[in-house]
């Protein structure tokens, strides 16, 4: 399937606004601004675009750790920069500064927040599924997961349940090669960690998750069974971290020339080319597209110094709905 | 009619001053306020100030004198007036007290007002500002209402009103007053000016001014206690508030509690018990008496005597005693074997009472503003006994070698115990040894014996490190403390005496 | 109007009139729906509403994960851990998710979600059907510990916990599920974090959770009969703990013996105990007793387990130990 122009233009500038705003992170994550540690999907940035392209806001989306580019294309366009400074730990991010990198949540798009344990969100998610079905909705549930997840047991636990309730839920597996040093094929048996899906039944495949258009397509096909009551499925889409596993790891386990033979195959780049090769998209409209996001990311990282840092003793709020916990 | 100015107070302990210097000579005409002289009072001084606008009719006080307090040292009035016709006023006035009176000079005492005083809220308060009254003059006011609130430093409290009645405040929001000091009275009889009494009363007598009714005190925490006094008594102390309360020997029952069930918590008490609270009612400790021994009664005075006549000072000095040691250890078994119980003190008289021997002046004692030499070595020995202390000599111990010193030295003591020292064995001695060295004492001031003029005390034996020929080395040090009566002895001929020992044990 | 029932009638009660009341509350769980449970707790609700109640796979994960998922989208899910130490297969759920979800979301939603854990030991069922695992969840701020003892509590605490928007682990001691005692017909709440006076008392203070109550109720007469009057406090919530009340009895009393069917290492004894050094120290005449099971697994054996479980005489020497002090 091939995308209209004006559809690929969009997702195009979403790819390019998460790629420069993690290229923005990773500076000031560096520089020491952003406390603790931040992990990027820069190369990512289809497989993240692609799906939130196809979901609505009532769909609900649990964004794995390195999720960033998801939950700010998830995030309504005013509050992306809140998403930011969440990142910043500042008073104004989208949870108070209270989640940082790891736990980005805005509940009103459902985006329901990052989990730094991996295989626990693919449970979780068993249960906004399970609603869709208890409350007799079409919405659908997105877990996003890695080759890293795979191996935990949750993920059974997961697929198995979701397939024998038929619940709708999509399985987005980005396959970025490494759990942080540990290629997946030192991890796991299948050749294509999608196979595994087939052992339950779910329609599983492996698709090249640095092609949005091929990301859309197929995400498209599963989010539209997904809501026709058929159940889920697992879609492994193969694409590539370019930074380590967290800013600052130098990544010195990659044989040398993988990284840059995966930049070549940069979706940004791919996607570019067609814009202009197949819809004649000229170097003036692309420029336009770079100047629009470099003023938009400009702003958000003008707002996330700015903004206050949170008071420290709003650190004994929210541990339960109905009761204080003593501060200082 | 002239003022007078009296040697002011300064403070509840100061009983008299001295007049430094007069700042103004007779016939000055002088302002209010001017520094007129000034006062010193044992290390501080202070300026007095004119107390008004005048001349100076006449100091009575001259420069360099000391005056008790409230003595009249000045005259100050106008040009022609009498000074007989003053009167000195009461002798606890400070020059701003006279003002004060002259302010409100027509008001004189009656029984028909409470007065209300500034309230002692800790015995370290000595003022207090009142920074609001809350009822102005002739409002009525009920008992327990608040009528002020007094700051202290950086503390505020409330004030209740001791009775009902009509409320006239006497000093003015702002005021700053010395404790007890009048500051308000309620009723319509006249009472006595402000500052007019009870500025020196101690904190356990604030509470009772006048009129017999208490002023109430009011503190954080006992404010209901303190407004009705009913409510004492019924409370229970927690189990370890009980424990302080006994530790302080007071009776913490009429505290309101803050605890769970009001109980009383070591924090109430504590608060209780700074603010002067708990004193009232605490029980006097009661000491255990007994009778002094004779012997003891003897010690007593000795000892008085001898600090009280002598000019004492004592020396210390680290000995290496390694020879001493080796010479004891090499030979105790051989005394033994004689019968003889060789001890390091028996070794040691024998050294010192040769060092004595060539300092005569370790023997010298003064009297009758004679310096006289004691000639015999008899070297006293400070025996440790059952209700006291015996100082037996070992006569001419410089003639004596160890073994007789030993066996003279464990016949004194078992006759020291025994009670059967003669007079002879305690009179005559020129020089006293002390041990204190069995106890691991390592350094002290002996007191000398009656009569002497020198002690030797001789400290715990122990093993350090030294530094010798650049390396460290395992020594036997002893400390030697010599006290000395410096009017006889000065401090370089002590300090040879305790070298010269160190040379004798050196050549054992 | 108040029957006597059981305990396990009170909570399987207190679950169908809250399914009644509101359509949000569902069940799931491991043979939870066609069977009623394991224990027979939820005998019925399949019956009545075959739609609201879910048999799962053998899947903790699954099950504490889906409720976490579900009660934030408004649900509310009680669901049911056949043994309270099943909890391990699935305590990333409860600890790193149910007890953060609040935190995270800032109020906006929560894990409004029951887990029910049979607990306990003295079925003769070994070391991985019999332990008391409230100390593995006693420092997770966010969760909530239930413990009832009796079945007025069950219902009551059951309603309450249903109710609650914070994630509980309701605990339910296996020992109680036959005790009868009377129940409301009609549904009413015992509120969460306050302790219960179980009985008044003067010189010590005892305090017991689900079946160790029984323990403290015997002591309390037999030391009434030596004229020593026993006040009995019953936490209700082991977390977070109802400390006021703790406080309160035992300034009165001044003496405190905790009871505890768990190891002696770290229960809700060690931190009543640590708690009261902290603040209650000045009002402490002895010193603090705890009658706990051995620190061992709970073995199989008859012999070798009721020589493990705390037995009620070491509550006697306890009470006396603290009076003789």
């Amino acid at each position: 399937m091939s995308l209209s122009k004006e559809h690929l233009l969009k997702v195009y500038e979403d790819m390019l606004l998460i790629r420069r705003f993690e290229e923005e992170v990773e500076v000031y994550a560096k520089n020491g601004t952003i406390p603790g540690f931040i992990h990027l999907s820069i190369g990512q940035e289809a497989a993240q675009a692609g799906v939130v392209d196809v979901l609505k806001d009532t769909d609900y989306k649990f964004p794995d750790h390195r999720g960033h580019g998801a939950i700010v294309l998830s995030s309504k366009p005013e509050e992306r920069k809140r998403c930011m400074s969440e990142i910043f730990a500042k008073a104004t991010g989208i949870n108070g500064g209270r989640g940082g990198s790891m736990h980005v949540h805005d509940l009103s798009v459902r985006n329901m927040g990052f989990n730094g344990i991996q295989g626990s969100t693919v449970v979780t998610a068993l249960g906004t599924a399970f609603n869709s079905v208890y409350r007799k909705n079409d919405d659908v549930t997105v877990v996003f997961m890695g080759d890293g997840t795979l191996g935990e047991g949750t993920c059974h636990e997961s697929l198995n349940m979701s397939a024998t309730w038929k619940l709708p839920l999509i399985y987005v597996l980005i396959n970025n090669q490494y759990a942080i040093s540990t290629h997946y094929t030192e991890a796991h048996p299948q050749k294509q960690l999608s196979t595994w899906g087939l052992g339950y039944e779910v329609p599983s495949m492996t698709i090249d998750g640095n092609d949005i258009e091929e990301v859309i397509e197929v995400t498209q096909q599963a989010v539209d069974r997904a809501r026709r009551g058929e159940g889920p499925t697992l879609i492994e889409m193969m694409s590539y971290r370019w930074q380590g596993h967290f800013s600052g790891d130098p990544a010195a386990y990659r044989p040398d020339g993988e990284l840059e033979a995966w930049k070549e195959k940069d979706p940004l780049k791919i996607t570019k080319q067609r814009l202009q090769e197949n819809h004649g998209v000229s170097d003036a409209e692309i420029e336009a597209i770079s100047e629009r996001v470099e003023t938009e990311i400009a702003e958000y990282v003008k707002f996330s110094l700015e903004s206050p840092v949170p008071k420290p003793e709003d650190a004994v709020k929210y541990v339960y709905t109905d009761r204080e916990v003593e501060g200082r | 009619m002239s003022t007078v100015i009296e040697m002011p107070r300064y403070g509840a302990n100061m009983d008299e001053g001295t007049i430094a210097t007069w700042f103004v000579e007779e016939g000055e005409s002088v302002t209010k306020g001017q520094a007129i002289a000034e006062i010193a009072i044992e290390k501080l001084s202070n300026e007095l100030l004119a107390p008004e606008d005048g001349i100076i009719l006449k100091l009575v006080g001259a420069e360099g004198e000391t005056y008790d307090c409230g003595t009249p040292i000045a005259y100050i009035g106008q040009q022609g007036e009498d000074i007989e016709e003053s009167t000195p006023t009461v002798q606890e006035k400070s020059p701003e007290i006279v003002q004060d009176q002259k302010q409100v000079a027509d008001v004189v005492s009656s029984s028909d007002a409470t007065i209300v005083v500034m309230p002692r809220y800790g015995a370290n308060m000595e003022e207090g500002t009142v920074s609001t009254w809350f009822f102005s003059a002739g409002d009525m006011v009920e008992e327990g209402d608040v009528i002020a609130e007094i700051a202290i430093e950086k503390l505020t409290n409330e004030l209740m009103a001791p009775v009902a009645g009509p409320f006239y405040p006497l000093v003015e929001e702002g005021a700053t007053v010395n404790c007890g000091k009048t500051i308000a009275k309620i009723g319509e009889g006249e009472v006595a000016a402000e500052g007019e009494v009870f500025s020196q009363c101690s904190p356990s007598e604030m509470e009772v001014v006048e009129n017999n009714k208490p002023v109430v005190e009011v503190v954080e925490v006992n404010e209901e206690v303190a407004a009705d006094s009913n409510s004492y008594g019924s409370s229970v102390l927690t189990t370890k508030a009980q424990k302080l309360a006994d530790e302080l020997g007071v009776n913490a029952t009429r505290i309101k509690g803050t605890g769970y069930y009001n109980m009383v918590t070591r924090e109430d008490i504590k608060k209780a018990y700074d603010l002067g609270l708990l004193k009232n009612v605490a029980l006097a400790p009661t000491p255990i008496n007994r009778k002094m021994t004779a012997m003891e009664k003897a010690i007593a005075s000795g000892m008085y005597k001898s600090l009280q006549e002598t000019a004492q000072t004592t020396i210390t000095m680290d000995m290496d005693v390694d020879n001493l040691v080796e010479f004891y250890q090499a030979n105790k078994t051989d005394y033994a074997a004689m019968g003889v119980k060789l001890s390091y003190t028996s070794v040691l008289v024998n050294l010192i009472a040769k060092a004595l021997k060539e300092y005569p002046i370790m023997r010298t004692v003064i009297e009758d503003n004679m310096f006289k030499e004691l000639v015999d070595v008899n070297i006293g020995i400070a025996i440790d006994v059952e209700g006291g202390l015996f100082v037996p000599n070992i006569k001419n111990a410089d003639k004596k070698f160890y073994s007789a010193v030993a066996t003279e030295l464990a016949q004194l003591a078992e006759k020291a115990k025994a009670g059967k020292l003669t007079e002879n064995d305690l009179s005559y001695g020129s020089f006293t040894m002390t041990n204190l060295g069995m106890f691991g004492i390592k350094y002290f001031t002996p007191v000398l014996n009656i009569g002497e003029s020198a002690i030797l005390g001789l400290g715990a034996i122990r093993r350090e490190l030294a530094v010798r020929d650049g390396g460290f080395y395992k020594k036997n040090l002893m400390s030697f403390s010599l006290t000395h009566d410096h009017r006889v002895i000065n401090g370089a001929p002590a300090a040879r005496f305790l070298n010269r020992i160190q040379e004798l044990i050196n050549e054992i | 109007m108040a029957r006597t029932i059981s305990f396990s009638k009170a909570l399987n009660e207190a679950m169908m009139q809250e399914m009644e009341r509101d359509d949000s509350v569902f069940i799931l769980g491991e043979d939870v729906a066609k069977m009623g449970g394991d224990f027979g707790i939820t005998s019925g609700i399949w019956d009545r509403w075959p739609d609201r109640a879910f048999d799962t796979a053998l899947s903790e994960s699954a099950i504490t994960g889906l409720s976490c998922g579900a009660s934030v989208c408004g649900l509310r899910p009680v669901a049911e851990l056949m043994f309270a130490d099943f909890i391990t297969v699935c305590y990333d759920q409860l600890v790193n998710n149910a007890a953060k979800l609040n935190y995270m979301y800032q109020g906006e939603a929560s894990a409004q979600m029951v887990v029910r854990a049979v607990t306990g030991g003295g079925i003769r069922c070994a070391y991985h059907h019999s332990q008391c695992i409230e100390p593995w969840l006693m420092n997770i701020p966010g969760l909530v510990i239930v413990a009832p003892a009796t079945p007025y509590e069950a219902k009551g605490l059951l309603v309450a916990s249903i109710r609650n928007n914070n994630p509980v682990v309701f605990l339910e001691h296996k020992h109680l599920y036959n005790v009868k005692g009377e129940v409301p017909e009609e549904l009413y709440e015992i509120p969460l974090y306050e302790a219960h006076v179980a009985r008044e008392g003067a010189d010590i203070t005892i305090v017991a959770a689900m079946s160790m109550l029984k323990f403290a109720h015997k002591a309390a007469d037999e030391m009434a009969a030596k004229g020593v009057s026993v006040e009995i406090i019953n936490p209700r919530t082991i977390f977070p703990l109802d400390k006021e009340t703790i406080k309160k009895s035992v300034a009165k009393t001044g003496r405190l013996v905790v009871v505890q069917e768990g190891p002696k290492v770290m229960g809700y004894g060690a931190e009543i105990g640590a708690m009261l050094g902290e603040e209650l120290f000045e009002y402490l005449k002895a010193p603090i007793k705890r009658v706990t099971s051995l620190d061992t697994p709970v073995p199989f054996a008859p012999g070798m387990e009721d020589y493990v479980l705390p037995h009620y005489e070491d509550v006697i020497t306890a009470c006396n130990e603290v009076m003789a002090y």
